[in-house]
């Protein structure tokens, strides 16, 4: 959004509790050190009452006051060291004021329970030290609002496409450097010499299977033939080889293609005539390449005028296709293919995440293939992922100037070096063991940089984590409204009754229970009656169809004509725990006098 | 949210109190002060805010901990014991000093801009009237700008305490005569306050252009801008259509092409092919073309929809068009999907290539999935697709609907703005919107937190609730055609607040299950002339007779037309219930006795014991004795508690039926039952001669035997699921 808005909206972002020790700060920084200009740029006095005003975080007369001073001082040069507040000088402080942090920090961990985990950045806990001073900020933002915006797009494009391995000092390999030796001298072979190879690429999730595939193709000269085929998309072999042969032919002049397949794609580029409002299911769709001629088709690729690679994305599903044809005939063609004779080479990788992927293919099939298999692995430890999370969080921003860049690489530093991070950092490396993940959980902190807050810090990504990847479920229930609260509630009387499943008739029949009971004795408090408010019928109904939407609420059988709506049998996915923390957070005394009756009666 | 709303009672007593020394003496002193003016229509204002703040305040007091300044716990104290005596009257008083007075008028004058950020607390907002009134009666200062914010704040009070209205006008209390009052209000007259929406803290309006909250659909907007990560989740429980709304017009600037698909209405793949390329093409079938989808113009794709397959090349060839369109930059691809659990329910293949499509297209594409449920709900199995990025919406607070209503109403004044005659909606009518729509959501809120709905609501009531003051307008506009709409009064809105009050719960119990839609609630709940002009919302020009007519007509017509006085009969108020098809309970408004032949009614009988009863209890219900007589065999229960033990061995309770719902029965048995309820209870059988049949029934029971095995019978046992799924289609 705008610069302004954002600069505007700094003091909602605040800590309640931090707001009048700032305010105080703020103002002792005022009286000390501000520059005369701003004093005479005030029309009245300046005594203690307008200085009070001042602090006050009034976010309209914020914008106003810094419009003003931006107009009177436009010539002022801006220094980003100056903007950045300065790192923690000395590592003893740090952690005397982690110490402090401390209760604090727990209260945050113990609300997060049921806090509606959200975008928004949590109350930073950083020491008054490091906040930066907002009577500053207010008058520099754009220059720091602006080189913010570079550097924050520069960092979300690194973190999405983080380095597949960093080279080491020492002299030990990683696997995926290995992975892109072998694999590369192995394409190298098909390329050049003209050899028929196949291989299996195997690693888990998210360990650079693709990119390693990519950047070892990209490397080949001459440029081969490339095939990329999914098992996700082409979900059997007829799909698969009119996808190939498309592929084919855009890569290859038509005219060098082998008689045989430039007619099959000249079939498949001209089912236009189709009748489009048919909506037929894949299969059906008539195939330009009959099945029985396929494996002809394939053994012509060789004959091209180019190297081929063949790559398998999700081999796993290509290993499930019936007969394994198209596995066969690839890997029939590569086997055939004689180094030194007069084809071009064919090389076949399969790209998977399944171990046994080998043990699926059928023994035909599995005399043809080599047997290669070569692995990946993201798994490292914290100190790599350290250097290659610095090389990502600091990289080239050609837009902003010397000064930014070397306070923000300090800022990123002091960001590495924190205890928290590195003890967040060890969590991650052994829990998930993925790299990937860790560029998500910092998406959100590096989003909600800005300029008050021009730094990334420990807790922010904390929280990241906890909305990310620790998810708590259904954090929103205590903010629910009463109708749903009451059916939520409804099925825990039920569950303690010993019915684990019910239909909305059940429900209804609870509610207007506990709501009867509740108004049978009457309790006034302060002339208010604190009964159960009364719920119709079809407002109950409406709650419950949106708790069936958000899918709280499941059915067990799927819904019969025979059978009306509110005779459907449903379970509840929330927890009774969840249930009970939730309804004892909304404050609701009679909701609260629900839930006591209900654990009474069990 | 959280942190926004945990500030707002320190603000307040920030700002109250402030951080400089001399203030909370001063405070304090001015406080006691008026507490013991018992008579005061004030004392009594300030239970009821008390009272409906009660519950909103109670957390955050529990935050606020050792700091607490004086008069705050001894407001609080005074407030919770009601009726207990006041505090000692004899506090040294003592007049503030000017510095101080310069504190508290600042405070005041802050009034309005905290009221914008609406982190009002009106306990304190409450006291700063007292504060202000102080120091008037003390100074005899006429401040008007004080006195502005006074009004401001009692308008603000006023709204809280729909149940007590004294106070009206800031100038009211002031007293007719006062001087002080008089110059206020014509002090008020030439500024012209009443059309300087502005200087009220409306402007907050001109800042925010999303209704949600803003700073999860900022973020989520810049990071669109940036650069978005493949696939992105948006988990909304309440109100995904409103996000989507919101989302939708931020991103249609700069160079992104967005595409938007609903999971409902595109339930082939052909169909989500489609949407997905004319959507990012900005491309609309026109059937001037024969309502052809898009194409590339220079080399054809061919059908982009055939399958997965061609739909990535179309994409690729999409993206490469646009690259080299006249468009400046590289184009960037969104993809917000709308209901994606019914794309798993109808194309669970097609959910991991979606998710994959960046991974696919090798473009720089995003996936937006938007849904009430959660993603661990409608994920495909075996970890296939991708993670996404989780973005959570919280649930909408009560700030944010009455600010999503209040943007609604801004955008109806926009579109309507060009008419001449007065309308509903014009912006002069903001204020006494903003009051209307506060009382609805405070109606509304403990049922439903969906904006959309409350929208609904809104829509339905306000057009009658504000037609009293278009009407006045329109009797002056024919006397004087120059005169334009002013800002409603406050006693004419509270005269109106109290006429119209009774009907919102009404509105909400039968709007928001969608028993009857707006427009014709809102026309069976126009308000009667007659029920107005009890209230003074209308000047009395209909003489007594028309008078009583009406209230006959009303009684007539519709018991609900005046919602605050029902003067109906309680019988009259039944019948008319249960005629009403759209009031509440099925049963109790089919009158079976009317619709229904005789011989249909008994057979709906027992068809109902039928489905409702097990086959081995209808012996026990229906089987007599060769004497006649009910046979009484007490049988022993086997199992006491009506549990029933599952191969698990797990104990469940058994469900009684009624709660199940009706069970298939044979057509054998309903016949059977159907014999012994008429044998049994028809007073018509039993009058019958027997001569008419020509037959002599000897046996008992014969004659019902033959009656029941009639054609006539299974005619009607044909005919009645006809009628009944028919009055269903009429009913619902």
């Amino acid at each position: 959004m705008a610069p302004k808005r954002k600069a505007s909206s700094t003091p909602l972002d605040e800590s309640p509790s931090k707001r009048i020790t700032r305010s105080n700060s703020n103002l002792a920084f005022v009286s000390i050190s501000t520059p005369s200009p701003n004093v005479s740029s005030d029309d009245e006095s300046r005594d203690e009452l307008d200085l009070f005003d001042e602090s006050l975080p009034t976010p309209s007369r914020n914008s106003k006051k810094s419009e003003r001073r931006s107009r009177l001082q436009p010539e002022k040069s801006v220094t980003f060291v100056d903007i950045l507040p300065e790192p923690l000088p000395s590592p003893p402080k740090g952690t005397r004021e982690s110490g402090k942090q401390s209760p604090q920090k727990r209260i945050i961990r113990k609300n997060n329970q049921l806090k509606s985990p959200s975008l928004t950045p949590p109350p930073p806990v950083s020491s008054p030290t490091i906040q930066p001073l907002p009577s500053r900020c207010a008058s520099k933002t754009d220059g720091l609002h602006d080189s913010l915006h570079f550097q924050k797009r520069a960092i979300l494009w690194a973190l999405q496409f983080p380095p597949l391995y960093l080279s080491l000092d020492d002299d030990a390999q990683t696997t995926n450097e290995s992975a892109v030796q072998v694999l590369g001298s192995l394409l190298d072979g098909t390329v050049s010499r003209g050899e028929g190879n196949s291989c299996l690429l195997l690693g888990p999730r998210a360990s650079g299977k693709t990119r390693l595939l990519e950047s070892c193709i990209a490397g080949l000269s001459p440029a081969p033939i490339a095939i990329r085929l999914s098992g996700w998309v082409q979900t059997n072999d007829r799909l698969a080889m009119r996808e190939l042969s498309r592929q084919l032919s855009s890569q290859v002049s038509s005219t060098l293609l082998p008689e045989e397949l430039r007619s099959a794609v000249d079939e498949a580029s001209c089912d236009v005539d189709e009748n489009p409002f048919l909506d037929t299911t894949p299969e059906a769709i008539e195939l330009s390449v009959p099945t029985a001629h396929m494996h002809s088709l394939i053994a012509c690729i060789p004959t091209l005028g180019r190297p081929t690679v063949v790559i398998l994305d999700a081999f796993d599903l290509f290993a499930e296709h019936p007969r394994q044809s198209l596995l066969y005939s690839l890997l029939d063609t590569v086997q055939s293919c004689r180094a030194g004779g007069n084809g071009k080479g064919l090389a076949v990788v399969g790209v998977t995440a399944r171990m046994d992927s080998n043990m699926m293919l059928e023994k035909r099939v599995k005399s043809r293939f080599s047997g290669r298999m070569i692995r990946t692995s993201a798994s490292s430890t914290a100190s790599r992922w350290k250097d290659m999370l610095r090389t990502m969080l600091t990289p080239q921003v050609d837009e902003v100037t010397e000064d930014f860049s070397q306070s923000w690489k300090s800022s990123v530093d002091e960001f590495l070096a924190d205890a928290k991070t590195t003890r967040i950092l060890e969590e991650v490396c052994s829990v998930i063991g993925e790299f990937r993940s860790l560029a998500r959980f910092l998406i959100s902190p590096v989003l909600n940089l800005n300029s008050s807050h021009p730094r990334l810090t420990a807790s922010q990504l904390e929280i990241s984590i906890e909305t990310q990847y620790i998810r708590t479920e259904y954090s929103y229930l205590h903010t629910l409204n009463y109708p749903s609260l009451c059916l939520l509630l409804a099925f825990y009387q039920a569950e303690s009754d010993g019915y684990p499943a019910l239909t909305f008739e059940m429900l209804n029949d609870y509610v207007r229970n506990a709501i009867r009971v509740s108004g049978v004795a009457p309790v006034q408090v302060n002339g208010g009656n604190i009964g159960m408010t009364r719920c119709t019928r079809p407002v109950l109904w409406t709650a419950f169809e949106q708790l069936i939407a958000a899918q709280i609420f499941v059915a067990l059988t799927a819904p019969s004509q025979n059978l009306g709506k509110n005779f459907l049998k449903y379970r509840c996915a929330v927890t009774r725990e969840d249930v009970r923390k939730s309804v004892e957070k909304t404050g609701n005394s009679s909701l609260k006098l629900f839930l006591r009756r209900a654990l009474v009666s069990h | 949210m959280p942190p926004k709303k945990a500030a707002n009672p320190r603000t307040q007593d920030h700002i109250a109190t402030g951080d400089t020394q001399p203030l909370p003496s001063s405070m304090s002193l001015l406080v006691a002060e008026p507490a013991d003016r018992t008579k005061s229509p004030k004392r009594k204002r300030g239970q009821g805010a008390k009272k409906d703040l009660a519950i909103g305040v109670q957390e955050s007091q529990e935050e606020e901990g050792a700091g607490e300044d004086p008069p705050r716990t001894k407001r609080r104290q005074t407030v919770a014991s009601s009726s207990a005596p006041k505090p000692p009257a004899n506090l040294p008083l003592r007049f503030p000093t000017e510095k101080e007075l310069r504190v508290i008028l600042r405070a005041l004058a802050l009034y309005p801009d905290q009221r914008i950020e609406s982190m009002v607390d009106l306990e304190q907002a409450e006291r700063m009237i007292e504060v202000a009134e102080s120091i008037y009666r003390k100074t005899e200062n006429a401040l008007t700008e004080v006195h502005w914010t006074r009004y401001i704040i009692e308008e603000d009070l006023l709204r809280k305490m729909k149940d007590n209205p004294y106070l009206v006008d800031g100038t009211e209390k002031l007293g007719k005569d006062n001087e002080q009052g008089q110059q206020w209000r014509k002090w008020v007259k030439a500024h012209k306050i009443e059309y300087k929406l502005d200087d009220m803290g409306w402007n907050w309006k001109k800042k925010e252009v999303n209704s949600l909250d803003t700073y999860v659909m900022e973020s989520l907007d810049s990071l669109l801008h940036l650069c978005p990560p493949p696939f992105i989740f948006i988990n909304d429980p309440i109100a995904p259509k409103l996000t989507v709304q919101s989302l939708l017009p931020s991103l249609n600037r700069g160079t992104l092409s967005v595409a938007h698909i609903d999971g409902i209405s595109c339930f082939t793949p052909r169909l989500l092919y489609d949407t997905v390329l004319n959507g990012l093409a900005d491309y609309k079938p026109t059937w001037e073309v024969g309502c052809r989808n898009w194409d590339n113009e220079e080399k054809s794709i061919g059908t982009a929809n055939a399958s997965l397959d061609t739909f990535l090349h179309a994409l690729r060839a999409l993206y490469t068009s646009l690259k080299s369109g006249d468009k400046a930059g590289t184009p960037r691809f969104i993809v917000v999907i709308e209901k994606p659990e019914r794309l798993k329910e109808r194309m669970p293949d097609l959910m991991v290539p979606l998710t994959r499509l960046a991974e696919l297209t090798q473009l720089d594409l995003c996936v937006i999935m938007i849904s009430e449920a959660r993603w661990e709900d409608i994920r495909p199995p075996l970890g296939a697709a991708i993670d996404p990025f989780y973005v959570d919406i919280p649930i909408p607070t009560k700030e944010l609907i009455v600010r999503h209503l209040l943007t609604v109403f801004e955008n109806n004044s926009d579109l309507a703005s060009g008419s001449t005659t007065p309308h509903p909606y014009d912006p002069v009518l903001l204020p006494a919107y903003t009051q209307f729509v506060s009382i609805l959501v405070d109606v509304c809120i403990t049922y439903t937190n969906d904006p959309h709905e409350i929208q609904y609501i809104a829509a339905a009531r306000w057009p009658g609730f504000i037609k009293p003051v278009l009407d006045a307008h329109q009797l002056n506009l024919e006397a004087d055609p120059d005169i334009e709409l002013e800002r409603v009064p406050t006693d004419v809105l509270l005269r109106l607040t109290t006429h119209f009050k009774p009907s919102l719960p009404l509105a909400l119990e039968q709007l928001y299950p969608r028993l009857t839609n707006a427009a014709d609630w809102a026309r069976a709940n126009e308000a009667s002339r007659a029920a107005l002009a009890r209230d003074g919302l209308i000047l009395r020009d209909v003489d007594e007779e028309e008078e009583k007519e009406e209230e006959e007509m009303d009684v007539d017509t519709d018991v609900f037309s005046s919602p605050s006085r029902r003067r109906a009969s309680t019988r009259l108020q039944k019948q008319k219930v249960a005629q009403d098809l759209s009031s509440s309970d099925v049963k109790e408004m089919l009158p079976l006795s009317v619709s229904l032949p005789r011989t249909s009614q008994f057979i709906l009988l027992a068809a109902f014991i039928a489905s409702m009863n097990p086959a081995k209890s209808d012996l026990r219900i229906f089987g007599r004795g060769a004497d006649g007589q009910k046979k009484r065999k007490r049988r022993a229960r086997k199992q006491a508690s009506g549990t029933t033990t599952n191969k698990s061995g797990q104990t469940q309770a058994k469900i009684p039926q009624r709660f199940l719902g009706p069970s298939p029965f044979p057509l054998s048995r309903l016949i059977a039952i159907l014999a012994a309820l008429l044998e049994e209870n028809d007073p018509a059988m039993g009058e019958l001669n027997d001569s008419g049949y020509g037959l002599d029934f000897k046996i008992p029971g014969e004659k019902t035997d033959y009656e029941v095995n009639r054609v006539g019978v299974y005619a009607s046992v044909c005919d009645l699921p006809f009628a009944f799924a028919a009055r269903h289609l009429i009913v619902v």
